[in-house]
């Protein structure tokens, strides 16, 4: 990853006989809070994962709950009790998920405070068109359009995958699109952007410049190129701005942990009286093989 | 009836007041400009109906010259008398010109304090009338005024490290005096002045230390003379990250520290992330740091005020020196232009590593080269039309470059890339000082500053047979622009009162970031230029230091300050406060109010010292930051040399910024308002200084004690907690010792208690955004600041050989940083540890940087 270069006077730094230690600093215990996980797809049935926040000391294999008590609600109506299914996560088969509707959860267990929070859901935004085009010896580019709406703020993340007989596998891929503000390049050395680096999400606020056809490209080792006839899905995830703020703020999380000297970075929650995520997408793909 | 006859008499008695003044304001006409005084005297009575009563001490033979032919019979008197000679005194229709007697009789003594071989003004040398021990010292122009008395009297002129002179004077009239001091050989005589109380004098010293550039200790790394390193020797003050990121002054944060280069604010004031200041030791002349009770001249930051001064040029010769380190080289030089007319200081300053590195990469014919270097240019012409009249113009460039090219070669193709990330200041100031007169100085500078930070990244490639074409080109391009003009002016109309006032009006331009984007692959082209946020600035500030009686000293001011940004305006009244009482010739006491604020906000991501740290004005939802700070201490001399001075400080400000929990770089240049949290801060501390500044054998010891917490509504529940920058115990010892002409060394210890850190204590379930189903375990921070890290402390060595040759001297230097090889901790964090049974454990790091680190360099001085 040439990024690393902006961190050449860093690496001097620690090359001025730098070292690491392993430290005895005294590590305060906490009380352990309701940590609710779950992320909606439109027409997908409702899941919810629940566990518990455990202090440094205390370590367990597992922190998942199985006696949480949890509501839900649609629009405000009760929709039922979910049920546990196994590892801290609970469902609730008989509802799917509805688009432009708002879902409420209350989670409670023994000796933990009670924890809730609030997501609206949102309506898919289809692929209009998918092209590719193979550059040079090693890069295969992907262009796409799709309908953005200008009127309202929309915040967006794409995933491609390819197939691999069985199932379709994650593909790393790159772009220098200004929709990316960078962090899908692979040769940029802004230190802000790399504070991104990685993140597939963005929102629409730059689409007006370029109007909305996006290019990505990814490497032929990264694409399993053997296979003669390769299928690629190109999924659009249309995401509510929890789900935006979340996504980035794990990026830069790991993307931080390796660079001394920068503030901590916490993760986006919107749970009241507890830690983790409840947050909304409704998801558009697309195949393409490439002969 | 009482009230009628109380009326009654205020109003004969306004009467009888306005009818002797009524006199004074007849209308005069003369038909000649010149006259013989008696010969004015009686035609004056003519005209007026006034008459005169003097004694034989006026010389009525003598013939006046008047200024004008018309006008009041005051405003004549006033002009024709000396007034500093006779007392007019208006009875009725009579007036009295009665003598004063020579003993009361006060003249003004002005002039520049300069030092005898350079020609270097002496900025806050001080001048004591040794029969009453009453006094005053030099600005920072090196000029001076104060008055006397008629009679023989002894004037001392003293500015530590130089010989002190004794001029006896006996004044008649208003006269001006500029004084040449011989500087002292004495080696390695350091020159902290602050604490140099020759009491009784005009001399205001509250919360500051003074520091001059030629003694500073080798104690930055690779035996740099930084500036920042050598401030920690002072109470309050302490690094932010073993060197790295600026200092920080009683308990605030780097960036709220004003730095001043000639009167110009400097914006960004580190090299390689903060190892290094960016100010060069070879242009410094002197140096105020200045931590509470400051005066109402300064503003606009709340935490402290350095005030750095650079060297005018030699006037009589040409000199200069070079130096080369393990990591700059350094080369000076200063001379007239014209003799003790035009002078100029040029210094320039550059590390090389980016040159080895270069041929390292060549010798391995690497695909990849790049490097890092930075550099520094000082310039200061000075010109004297007269010795009333001083232009200055003085610049400073200086900057980062980091740059990375890689060439790709494919089987057909080739690729080639290139990064580069720079930024950097360029500051200059054009000032005028004029001498309107012995009691009135003024001093108009007109500044302009500029930090930028520039990011460029492009793509080439070139097919078989063909040239390399340009396919993605991307630059980045953001800073901050000042222009102002201020006008300030030092009225000293007599010993015991010295006033200071002027304006100031700044035009500020910041740049969040513009964007050019170029990929021809893909047709693709975009310019984002940000929008250039335009803020004014207006300053109006006054201060007056008064002499009551013989112990007694007060400064009081004001500044009033307006800011107008984007519509929204901001208007503040600054009041400050400061005295010292000497309550016996050993013992002073002092005490201290001031209120700072500051519209200017550093948005940063990092505890380093990035270039990407973005100075960016207040906004009708971020508010200027407001500082209240009070101070009281006590100051003891043991002897001329040996000073303690023990000083408590209680600072409370509002408005403080911190990033909420969440923030994360998503449009940081215009989304900033919504990634903070506006807070409170409160820091009180005690601060004890013990300092020998004369002999061989010279030191300083300090120690802090102090506690600071911050509060901000949305960040830790709402909860109290420890700022950043709360460091309770913080302990430095400097020693200098010079064994003979050639040879001296220092050493400098240094020990800090741990400083407060976040760290991910609380493990939590996280979801995968990519893949809902995935679940895995992610450490968070559930409170800020709430771990110490272990404390930290070093000790430095430094010593310097000399030897005289024939045109100079030259020295070697050897340092050591670091000399038990402490290993403090730079950064701490956990670190996830899996066994081979896959069972996750966590365990706490620290990474330390500069340890033991040696270092060498060579200096001619001619």
């Amino acid at each position: 990853m040439k990024f690393r270069f902006l961190f050449l006077p860093i690496c001097f730094l620690f090359l001025l006989s730098s070292c690491e230690d392993e430290l005895e600093v005294p590590i305060p215990k906490e009380e352990p809070k309701l940590v609710i996980n779950s992320l909606l797809g439109v027409d997908s049935v409702l899941r919810v994962h629940v566990s518990k926040s455990s202090s440094f000391q205390n370590q367990s294999s597992n922190n998942s709950l199985s006696n949480a008590s949890i509501i839900i609600k649609e629009n405000n109506q009760l929709l039922g009790k979910m049920k546990f299914e196994s590892d801290g996560w609970y469902s609730l088969n008989s509802n799917l998920v509805l688009k432009n509707s708002s879902y409420q959860i209350e989670v409670s267990s023994p000796n933990l405070e009670t924890a809730n929070s609030e997501t609206e859901t949102i309506e898919r935004i289809d692929i209009e068109t998918i092209s590719y085009q193979e550059i040079g010896e090693d890069k295969l580019k992907f262009t796409f359009q799709f309908n953005d709406n200008p009127i309202q703020e929309n915040y967006y993340m794409i995933l491609l995958k390819a197939h691999t007989g069985t199932s379709y596998i994650p593909v790393d891929f790159y772009s220098d699109n200004i929709i990316f503000n960078g962090n899908l390049s692979e040769n940029s050395i802004g230190i802000k952007k790399n504070m991104l680096y990685g993140s597939r999400t963005f929102s629409d606020e730059n689409l007006k410049v370029n109007g909305n056809t996006i290019s990505i490209y990814i490497h032929h080792s990264n694409s399993n190129s053997s296979n003669t006839n390769q299928e690629y899905k190109l999924e659009l995830y249309h995401i509510t701005p929890d789900y935006f703020k979340y996504e980035r703020s794990l990026i830069v999380f790991y993307n931080r942990d390796d660079l001394p000297f920068y503030n901590k970075v916490n993760l986006h929650s919107n749970i009241n009286a507890g830690y983790g995520i409840f947050a909304s997408y409704a998801i558009a793909s697309e195949t393409i093989t490439i002969p | 009836m009482r009230k009628f006859i109380a009326l009654f008499s205020f109003l004969l008695f306004s009467f009888y007041l306005y009818s002797q003044e009524s006199s004074l304001h007849k209308q005069l006409k003369f038909a000649n400009i010149s006259y013989p005084l008696h010969e004015l005297l009686h035609e004056i009575s003519l005209q007026s109906g006034v008459e005169f009563s003097y004694t034989s001490e006026l010389n009525t033979n003598q013939y006046i010259e008047l200024p004008a032919l018309t006008g009041n019979l005051k405003y004549f008197l006033n002009e024709i008398i000396d007034t500093k000679a006779f007392k007019i005194i208006s009875k009725e229709n009579k007036i009295f010109l009665v003598g004063i007697p020579p003993a009361e009789r006060k003249y003004s003594i002005s002039g520049f304090i300069t030092d005898s071989n350079t020609g270097e003004s002496l900025i806050n040398a001080s001048i004591i009338n040794l029969e009453n021990y009453t006094g005053t010292i030099s600005n920072n122009f090196g000029f001076y005024s104060f008055s006397l008395p008629q009679k023989l009297q002894q004037l001392q002129i003293s500015y530590v490290g130089y010989q002190d002179v004794i001029i006896p004077i006996l004044p008649k009239q208003d006269t001006s005096i500029n004084i040449a001091l011989e500087p002292k050989n004495i080696l390695n005589e350091i020159k902290v002045v602050a604490d140099e109380k020759s009491n009784n004098i005009n001399h205001q010293f509250v919360s500051s230390n003074t520091l001059t550039s030629d003694k500073f200790i080798n104690s930055g790394m690779f035996g740099e003379n930084d500036l920042f390193q050598n401030l920690i020797q002072f109470p309050g003050v302490q690094s932010s990250n073993e060197g790295l990121g600026g200092f920080i002054v009683r308990n605030g944060s780097p960036a709220q520290n004003l730095i001043l280069l000639d009167d110009v604010p400097v914006y960004y004031s580190s090299h390689l992330l903060g190892l290094f200041s960016i100010f060069n030791s070879d242009a410094i002349k002197h140096v105020k740091l200045i931590k509470g009770g400051f005066p109402a001249r300064y503003g606009g930051r709340i935490s402290s005020v350095l005030d750095i001064r650079m060297k005018d040029g030699n006037t009589k010769k040409l000199g200069g020196d070079f130096s080369i380190g393990l990591l700059t080289a350094k080369f000076n030089l200063h001379g007239p232009i014209k003799k003790d007319k035009t002078t100029f200081n040029l210094s320039v300053r550059r590390s090389y590593l980016d040159l080895l590195v270069k041929g390292i990469f060549e010798l391995a014919d690497s695909d990849i080269t790049g490097g890092y270097y930075f550099g520094d240019f000082n310039f200061k012409l000075t010109h004297k039309f007269s010795q009333r009249d001083k232009i200055f113009f003085s610049t400073y460039w200086g900057g980062d470059l980091i740059h990375v090219k890689n060439t790709d070669q494919q089987t057909t193709s080739k690729e080639k890339t290139e990064n580069k990330l720079g930024w950097g200041n360029f500051t200059n100031s054009l000032r005028w000082n004029h001498v309107y007169n012995n009691h009135l100085f003024g001093n108009t500078s007109f500044i302009l500053s500029r930090y930028t930070f520039l990011v460029k990244d492009k793509k080439w490639s070139q097919n078989e047979g063909e040239n390399f074409k340009e396919n993605y080109k991307y630059e980045f391009r953001s800073g901050i622009r000042d222009f102002t003009l201020k006008s300030e002016f030092d009225w000293i109309p007599d010993s015991k009162h010295y006033l200071k006032f002027g304006m100031e009006t700044s035009l500020h331009h910041t740049k969040p970031g513009s964007e050019i984007y170029q990929n021809n692959e893909q047709n693709e082209q975009s310019t984002s230029n940000d929008q250039v946020i335009s803020s004014k600035e207006l300053i109006l500030f006054g201060e007056c230091q008064i002499q009551f009686g013989k112990n007694l000293l007060i400064n009081m001011g004001s500044r009033w300050s307006s800011f107008i940004v984007e519509g929204t305006y901001y208007s503040t009244l600054e009041p400050r406060f400061s005295t010292q009482y000497h309550l016996h010739p050993k013992w002073t006491i002092t005490g201290s109010f001031s209120q700072m604020t500051q519209y200017l906000h550093l948005v940063t991501s990092s505890t380093l010292s990035l270039p990407t740290d973005l100075w960016l004005p207040v906004t009708s939802k971020i508010k200027p930051i407001d500082c209240f700070q009070y101070t009281g201490g006590a100051n003891y001399a043991f002897s001329k040399s040996i000073k303690f001075s023990a000083e408590y400080y209680h600072k409370l400000s509002r408005n403080i910024l911190e990033f909420s929990d969440t923030y994360f770089f998503q449009n940081v240049n215009t989304d900033w308002e919504n990634t903070v949290e506006a807070g409170k801060a409160w820091s009180q501390g005690l601060e004890f200084n013990l300092s020998k500044n004369k002999g061989k054998t010279t030191g300083n010891m300090a120690y802090t004690f102090s506690k600071s917490f911050v509060k901000y509504p949305k960040i830790n529940e709402g909860k109290t907690f420890a700022s950043p920058y709360d460091r309770n115990h913080d302990f430095s010892i400097l020693l200098n010792q010079k064994i003979n002409k050639k040879v001296d060394f220092s050493l400098a210890w240094v020990y800090g208690s741990g400083l407060p850190a976040t760290l991910s204590s609380t493990n939590i379930s996280t979801i995968s955004p990519y893949y809902p189903e995935n679940i895995s375990s992610t450490p968070i921070f559930s409170h800020r600041n709430e771990f110490r890290l272990p404390d930290y402390h070093r000790m430095d060595f430094s010593i310097n050989f000399r030897k005289f040759k024939k045109h100079g001297v030259r020295t070697w230097n050897i340092s050591i940083n670091n000399v038990y090889n402490r290993k403090n901790a730079n950064y701490v964090s956990i670190r996830e540890n899996q066994n081979q049974f896959g069972t996750t454990s966590y365990t706490l790091k620290q990474i330390s940087l500069f340890a033991f680190l040696p270092s060498v360099s060579y200096s001619y001085k001619f």
